[in-house]
Order: structure tokens, then C-alpha cells, then sequence
């Protein structure tokens, strides 16, 4: 089982980051508690992992790739191995930002995504902080549940996507490369608007598409799932149109 | 067995050929000098029998089965490359970890052993060593590793005297202890020119020579005399380099040197010698066209 092996490199290659990265984000959250006072709340912060793992998928293809190579595995096992790679690293950091989350919130109260997307916080008018603080984390099977499949389904997807940013850049010739770095300047410049260039139907259905396909409107984080679910399965496979053919570059 | 069989190949990059429709065979057990001068294709050729490059046209296959993402064929060979493919920020001894994970039969003792015999520190960094220590940490790595095929890609870049000869004795030891399949390629030819047994030479994107080393040198001889005896003598003969040093001149000819040949040097009152590889090798490629 040589695509294991790699996925247990992988693994190797990625967990001192993950560490890094826990040492620092506990530290931030600790201050933040510490100063906070006790009419004051902050929320959200768990994005800072999501940004995390998708710098880890950005830098996660150019080395493991080399080293591969450098012990002769073919391609197709490189990749299986890569991938399977990322769900014990994105299961297991759910699980802490989870932990965090609900031991910090016993301070402090501090939503994460998913409470403020699906849970009783969204229902909260925001601009009563009185209300706000009254806010209790809720802790039933459903939502704990709920919230690590989401943020590993969201993690797992947003280390594909970084991975699939790398291997575009990698594989694309160097004029295509400036096109692509320069292209949102350019559109920024030219003030075109894609939504403008489309019918404002397009741009309505798209839009409850993604209300639906989210569960956002159902406050169902299982559509959520299955959604980030095909994204990643997309990924996966235009991550293996790329590297099935890719070489080492100089 | 271990035996690597390259059909028909050709690699372009572009509009560029790299290699064009070459063909050979490199035999299970025996020690191979990939030669060539710069550009001539011989890293391209090793890229496309580790996988890590497509021929745009050809086959290779290792013992019958094709190279191409194929992990049964290419987990048989490693191959030690000139680049640096390790992340750097590895110590020495974590790629011995990792390589032992791939390659069953990888000998941690012996790559310690030989850490120790070339005094490099398994602790150390890949990016704090040298050009010679990271070319000893490869070298190291590739002959522990213990695979069928080993091929080397300018195994001694950045070595100092001593450690090339120690290189090239464990090499033979190794080779001793348990044959297999090894493919050399450098361009300081004399030092290897003892342990080859077998020579490929590829120019001008072709396959030049395939033969022993042997065979090679025993098919070219050097004459040396004065300038005029030379001039007689090296008529309707095959000269492939003369040179002249005041009124004396030496040529090297490629052919059998047969009792005909002996009796005329005899009248000429001329010198034969033997061919240097490296020397035969300059003088067959010099016509060779650079990318």
C-alpha cells in the first residue's frame, strides 16, 4: 500500500505547521479572552483555520511532488496518497477548532461559522449587543455533529482548491501565467462587472442555487456537506487532469 | 533480471528534439557509462526511464513491463539526480526514514556505515551541506537503497579526490556483494573508464556507440611518428583526430589493428599506444551538434 506510505509522508510534512499554527491561534484566543470584557463578545474567528489550510493546500503540491519523483512513485499513487492525506489533518482540526471554540466560549461568548450560519445566533438581532451576549453555544448532538462534518467537509474543499491554485500555476505555461495573476487587475481597471455582462436572471438563480445547495435558506448543514462534498470531488479531478502529466520543472 | 529496453525513442520539447528515435539495451548486472557531451540528451533519456518524463514517441519498458505509471517497473530503480529533489529543510537522516518507507530493501546500517566513512553527519540539514556533502547524501541514499537498477546522474559533482575514489570503491563493493544493473553518467570519463563494463555514447540525439568498453577500446589504437610516416600511413585508414607537435604527429584511428597494420608502422618507424576513453570518447563527439 505505497499511496499509505505517502499519505502517512504527507501527513509528516503538514503536522508541524499544524502545530505552529494551533500554538499561535491558542495564544490569540487566550488574549482575546483575557482582555475581553465582560459586556463584549467577538465571533467568527475559527476563519483563521480556514485560511490556514488553504495556504497548507497552496504549498502542500510543489515538494511532495519532488520527493515522489525522487522515490519513483508513479503519479496516480502520489495523488491518491496526497488526498487521502487531507482528511485525517482537516478531521482532526474540526475536532480542535470545536474544542476551542466551546471551551472559550465558556468566557467569553464567541460564535463560530457554523453557529452564526445554521445555529440560533443568526436569529439574533445583531445590533443589540445585550442580546448578543445573551447567546448560549448550543451543545446537542446535532450541532456538535453538524459542525465537524461542516468544517471538515469546508476544509477538506478549501485544501483541494489550494492545492488545484498550485497545480494550475504549475502547469501552465509562463504567458498564461501572467494572463491569469493579471486578469482581476484587468477587470478591476476596465470596470467590468461579470454580473453585468450576464442576464440578472443568471445571477438570481445562481444565487438561490447556492442558497439551496448550502442549506443557508433550510439551516441544513448536511446540503452543506454533500455540497462541499462534489466541489471537492470536482477538484479531485481536475487536480488529477493536471498532475497525471505533470513533470519536474527546474 | 533487471533489464531496461528503450524502443524507439524520441522526445521533443516543443519544436525541439531531445532525442531522436534512439533504441537501446541495458543488460541486467552490469556497469553502464551513459556518455555524452552537453545537451546531448542523456539526463532526458534517464527522466523518461524513471517516469518522470513522457516520450513524445517510443517505448521503455523494465524487464517487459512499460515504465509509464507503472510502480511495479519503476519502484525497481533509483535514480540519483544532479538536482536536489529533497526538501531541504530535511536532515539526512529523515531521508533515509523516508526512502526506507519505499524501498524495502533500503540498508539503514549501510547508509549509516557509509555516512561514517564519508564523514557526513545524518543530523545535519540538507540545506546547511555543501555541494560535495549533498552530493555524498545522495550518493549515500542511492546505494543504500538497494534497488534492482541504480542509475547516477553526475554522482560526483562538487567531490574531492578522496571521496571519489572512496565513491568508486563502495560502488564496486557494493556491485560485488549483490549484482545489479548500474548506469553512470558523468563527463570525467578517465576516473570511471575502469569500473564500465559496458559504454553508451548518445550525440547528436542518437545513440553513437553501444558496446564494452572493451570492444571500444580494442577498436581504436593511436600511431605516432613523424609528420610525413603519418601522413603515409594514415591513408585510406580511418583517422578520427591528428595532432602535430613540431615535425611529429599522432593519430588516432578506429579499426582492428591487424599484422598489415604493425608491418607497415614497422617501415614507417612509428609508435603504437592505446586509446584513453575520455580521449576517443572528445574525438568521436567533437562533430556533435550542441542544443
Amino acid at each position: 500500500m505505497k499511496w499509505l506510505k505517502f499519505a502517512k509522508y504527507q501527513i509528516a510534512e503538514i503536522l508541524p505547521s499544524v502545530r505552529n499554527f494551533y500554538l499561535i491561534f491558542l495564544a490569540i484566543i487566550i488574549f482575546i479572552t483575557i482582555i475581553s470584557r465582560s459586556n463584549s463578545n467577538f465571533s467568527g474567528i475559527d476563519f483563521a483555520s480556514v485560511v490556514f489550510i488553504f495556504i497548507a493546500g497552496l504549498n502542500s503540491f510543489r515538494s511532495s511532488f519532488n520527493f515522489a519523483l525522487a522515490n519513483n512513485i508513479s503519479r496516480k499513487v502520489f495523488l491518491k496518497g496526497m488526498i487521502v492525506a487531507i482528511f485525517p489533518i482537516t478531521i482532526t482540526m474540526s475536532l480542535i477548532d470545536l474544542i476551542i471554540n466551546r471551551v472559550s466560549n465558556i468566557f467569553v461568548p464567541n460564535p463560530n461559522n457554523f453557529d452564526m450560519i445554521y445555529g440560533a445566533y443568526r436569529d439574533i438581532d445583531k445590533r443589540n449587543i445585550i442580546r448578543s451576549l445573551d447567546w448560549m453555544p448550543q451543545n446537542d448532538v446535532t450541532t456538535l455533529l453538524g459542525t465537524i462534518l461542516w468544517q471538515f467537509a469546508l476544509y477538506s474543499t478549501v485544501f483541494l482548491l489550494g492545492v488545484l491554485i498550485t497545480l494550475i500555476y504549475y502547469r501552465i505555461s509562463k504567458p498564461f501565467k501572467i494572463l491569469v495573476s493579471v486578469s482581476p487587475v484587468i477587470l478591476i481597471v476596465l470596470n467590468i462587472s461579470i454580473k453585468g455582462m450576464l442576464p440578472e436572471s443568471f445571477g438570481k438563480g445562481l444565487s438561490n442555487f447556492a442558497v439551496a445547495a448550502f442549506g443557508f435558506e433550510t439551516q441544513n448543514p448536511f446540503i452543506a456537506v454533500l455540497s462541499f462534498g462534489v466541489i471537492g470531488l470536482v477538484f479531485s479531478t481536475f487536480i488529477y487532469l493536471l498532475t497525471r502529466r505533470a513533470v519536474i520543472k527546474e | 533480471m533487471s533489464v531496461i529496453e528503450v524502443k524507439n525513442i524520441s522526445k521533443y520539447y516543443g519544436k525541439v528534439c531531445a532525442l531522436d528515435n534512439i533504441s537501446v539495451k541495458f543488460e541486467s548486472n552490469k556497469i553502464y557509462g551513459l556518455l555524452g557531451r552537453n545537451g546531448a540528451g542523456k539526463t532526458t533519456l534517464l527522466n523518461l526511464i524513471t517516469n518522470r518524463l513522457f516520450p513524445t514517441e517510443g517505448e521503455i519498458t523494465i524487464d517487459g513491463d512499460t515504465v509509464i505509471e507503472n510502480d511495479k517497473a519503476i519502484e525497481k530503480v533509483f535514480y540519483m539526480t544532479e538536482k536536489n529533489l529533497y526538501d531541504e529543510g530535511h536532515t539526512v537522516k529523515e531521508i533515509f526514514k523516508w526512502t526506507n518507507e519505499f524501498y524495502q530493501s533500503f540498508d539503514l546500517d549501510y547508509a549509516f556505515s557509509l555516512c561514517d566513512k564519508f564523514d557526513l553527519k545524518p543530523s545535519k540539514k540538507i540545506k546547511s551541506l555543501s555541494t560535495g556533502y549533498n552530493s555524498i547524501s545522495k550518493l549515500i541514499t542511492t546505494l543504500a537503497s538497494n534497488a534492482e537498477i541504480l542509475i547516477f546522474d553526475e554522482p560526483i559533482l562538487g567531490l574531492d579526490a578522496y571521496h571519489r575514489d572512496l565513491f568508486y570503491k563502495e560502488l564496486l563493493a557494493n556491485f560485488i556483494k549483490k549484482p545489479k544493473t548500474i548506469i553512470l553518467s558523468t563527463h570525467i570519463i578517465e576516473e570511471i573508464s575502469d569500473i564500465l563494463e559496458k559504454v553508451v555514447v548518445i550525440n547528436d540525439r542518437k545513440i553513437a556507440i553501444d558496446d564494452s568498453v572493451e570492444k571500444i577500446l580494442g577498436n581504436a589504437y593511436c600511431v605516432s611518428g613523424s609528420s610525413e610516416n603519418i601522413d603515409q600511413f594514415i591513408k585510406g585508414r580511418n583517422p578520427v583526430n591528428i595532432e602535430q607537435m613540431a615535425a611529429f604527429k599522432s593519430a588516432t584511428i578506429t579499426g582492428q589493428l591487424n599484422d598489415n597494420d604493425r608491418e607497415a608502422a614497422k617501415k614507417l618507424n612509428l609508435q603504437f599506444s592505446k586509446v584513453e576513453l575520455q580521449k576517443l570518447f572528445i574525438y568521436l563527439t567533437k562533430g556533435g551538434r550542441q542544443q
